[in-house]
């Protein structure tokens, strides 16, 4: 793994934007081409060995949380708990989701976090890096089979959905709506029928929730986080309501940072895996508390013998875990996290590409860069 | 001969508890049967009626349609259910991320 600087295409702006990626820019760009990440094929064989081993581990995790009733220690509310119980027994589709991983190409990649449940930088890694590698390097490969394999999971969801419809929800957010957009032009082309509308003009009309134009909703992808939905006013006709949604209920237990300690004592000293608590750093060196329900590396806290770093935001009066802290390497002076995407939960196969991100401390924040990569 | 006048018996049971059940706005009754009103109250476990929402848990659809059938075929009188929908309250989802101004995805 090596970090190449390059030349950006002189008309990068124009191609990336003609992606649809449209926050390529803001202070600092967002889209960076001045370097590119160069994978050997073994590293890239690695990087999917041990995304399907981490998917299998963490579906392994989710149900070790629901036959033991764990939920109090991930904050889950009881509000929630019927929901999750039965969307996992019912096992209703699921599309996606993305894991951060440490990786630097000589030591084995370790699990920072588990995105299952609302995920994005997913044009960035489908599309824009794609067209990215098409323009400058078109003799080399790119792991990075995400955009076939998300309409080929919507075929495969279909039969799930009355009458071949599904429709999208999202914030009003640039980045947030153009990526339910993307995906929902990924479901047409699997041949669904599709809508996109905020959030908040959904509905409900007192036995069903329903759309903007008043039609019942049947099936929904929803990028929104489950533990906000549970907590605000519509949460508590979640568990009556016969709609559909992706990604379903049982995800938020993977996407809540309280996994991460469930998969350490089912899994110890696995080398995938960093060892994570719940009760405190016990006798870690260098450690890191997350929130529970933390989002964009917002109130981090990042101990070392050097002194503590902490990022600002409005997490953690919820809870919190303490992960050792993994070194992310440096390169050029920039951490780079790889984001391992996973699509559907076939055993074994649901590894499904990467994209990178990096940033100018070893915490990944909303002021992080993706970067283009490339294998040979 | 046994098992051909049971069915009938229990095809009959079900038109008479679902008939007259006296839901007019009922789009799966057989007297007041609509096919895509039927449909989507199967879809949507319940239907709306004069703008209250009704929660039934339904059988599937071809049941429904097969008592009409039945129904109609029998000399029953059919006066499809009008589409009607309920009024809805909007907002409950959202908040969250409209007051924290931050974005759903991560």
């Amino acid at each position: 793994m090596k970090r190449i600087a390059c030349t950006p295409r002189p008309d990068w702006q124009q191609r990336v934007e003609e992606s649809g990626l449209a926050w390529h820019s803001s202070d600092v760009p967002y889209w960076n081409e001045l370097a590119f990440y160069r994978f050997t094929a073994e590293e890239v064989a690695e990087l999917e060995r041990v995304t399907n081993e981490l998917e299998r581990m963490t579906l392994r995790a989710a149900g070790h949380v629901i036959e033991n009733r764990l939920y109090s220690r991930l904050q889950i509310p009881p509000r929630a708990v019927p929901l999750i119980e039965a969307s996992w027994h019912a096992e209703p589709p699921s599309l996606y989701g993305r894991f951060d991983l440490a990786f630097d190409g000589s030591r084995p990649p370790k699990l920072l976090e588990y995105n299952a449940d609302t995920p994005t930088s997913l044009l960035e890694a489908a599309v824009v890096q794609w067209h990215w590698l098409q323009d400058t390097a078109p003799s080399s490969d790119q792991f990075n089979s995400l955009h076939e394999r998300l309409i080929a999971q919507w075929k495969h969801l279909a039969p799930c959905f009355p009458d071949g419809r599904i429709d999208f929800c999202s914030l009003d957010d640039l980045e947030d709506g153009i990526t339910v957009t993307y995906l929902e032009d990924t479901a047409r082309q699997a041949g669904l029928s599709t809508s996109c509308f905020p959030v908040e003009e959904i509905g409900w009309n007192g036995g069903t929730f329903v759309g903007p134009d008043g039609r019942p909703l049947a099936g929904v992808f929803k990028l929104y986080p489950w533990e906000w939905m549970v907590r605000e006013e519509f949460g508590e006709h979640l568990a009556g309501a016969s709609t559909l949604w992706i990604e379903p209920p049982w995800k938020m237990l993977l996407s809540n940072k309280g996994i991460l300690p469930v998969l350490w004592e089912l899994y110890p000293g696995h080398p995938n895996l960093l060892a994570a608590h719940f009760d405190g750093p016990r006798a870690m060196p260098s450690w890191v508390r997350k929130p529970l329900l933390g989002r964009e590396g917002a109130n981090i806290t990042l101990h070392t013998a050097e002194g503590d770093l902490e990022t600002d935001g409005a997490y953690g009066e919820e809870g919190s875990i303490y992960q050792e802290f993994a070194p992310l390497a440096s390169f050029d002076g920039k951490y780079p996290v790889v984001g391992s995407w996973l699509i559907g939960h076939e055993p074994g196969n649901a590894s499904a590409g990467i994209g990178i991100r990096e940033s100018d401390t070893p915490i990944t924040d909303n002021f992080s860069q993706f970067v283009p990569h490339l294998f040979d | 001969m046994m098992k051909s006048a049971r069915v009938t018996l229990t095809v009959l049971a079900g038109i008479g508890s679902v008939a007259h059940a006296q839901l007019a706005s009922n789009p799966c009754a057989p007297g007041t049967f609509n096919p895509a009103g039927c449909q989507a109250a199967v879809r949507s476990h319940g239907y709306c009626d004069n703008g209250a929402w009704v929660r039934q848990k339904f059988q599937k659809y071809p049941y429904y349609y097969d008592l009409y059938q039945t129904y109609a075929a029998a000399g029953g009188v059919v006066t499809a259910a009008p589409p009607a929908s309920c009024p809805a309250v909007r907002g409950g989802f959202g908040a969250h991320g409209v007051a924290m101004h931050t974005r759903g995805g991560s």
